[in-house]
């Protein structure tokens, strides 16, 4: 059963604290839709979005982004990150978020909008080779 | 008065405001209230370009504000679909 999370979208971004094991592939999909005022929830089309990415901040200060695997209309959002991009990240807690970027003109954000969905600590783990 | 070089201003003397060669209804700016005397210096034409300019500009700030409001949104909705997977 999956979890929904509502959130005021102008305290966005949502803590979400993940757990990334390098050398092993990690992917979470999302369902995410907006609703007005107490009207009735519907999808974001991700698929007009400019910018699409999950950034990692090591303790050293440097960055990675990976741009997500999918960014679909229906308000559908994957992350996919393979084996030998988790094997990049530095093993430790590292702080990591979801971006997306919207256009003016598009169509849930007439305006244009720019905004973090999650953000939390990525520990990001080595695993326990094999003997 | 101070006139910006893309406005006109039909209350100034008219023989400043009026810039020649310009297209009333292009103006990026317009500082704009057609009295009578200006049709006499101006002409029937420029006057009824100044008043569908400004029906223009009414019209579109009209246009602005009604897509503008009710696309606000407030409350976003996150469900996760699958958990975390690893090979």
């Amino acid at each position: 059963m999956s979890e929904t999370i509502t959130a005021d979208f102008a305290e966005l971004p949502v803590r979400r604290d993940i757990r990334v094991n390098r050398g092993r592939s990690f992917e979470e999909r999302f369902t995410v839709s907006l609703s007005i005022e107490d009207g009735n929830p519907q999808t974001i089309d991700f698929s007009e979005a400019t910018a699409y990415e999950v950034r990692f901040r090591d303790s050293e200060g440097t960055v990675r982004s990976f741009d997500l695997a999918e960014h679909a209309a229906a308000g559908k959002v994957t992350v996919r990150l393979t084996p030998s991009q988790t094997t990049t990240l530095a093993a430790g807690r590292q702080e990591w978020e979801m971006y997306f970027e919207f256009p003016i003109g598009s169509t849930d954000f007439p305006s244009g909008a720019s905004f973090s969905l999650f953000e939390g600590v990525a520990d990001v783990h080595t695993m326990i080779p094999a003997e | 008065m101070n006139v910006p070089f893309n406005a006109v201003a039909f209350n100034t003397p008219l023989g400043a405001a009026r810039l020649p060669g310009v297209d009333i209804e292009r103006l990026s700016i317009l500082i704009c209230d057609p009295r009578h005397t200006a049709i006499n210096v101006l002409g029937r034409t420029s006057v009824n370009q100044c008043i569908r300019r400004r029906r223009a500009d009414i019209d579109l700030t009209s246009r602005l504000l009604a897509t503008d409001i009710p696309r606000h949104p407030t409350a976003i909705h996150i469900s996760r679909d699958e958990l975390s997977m690893e090979e």
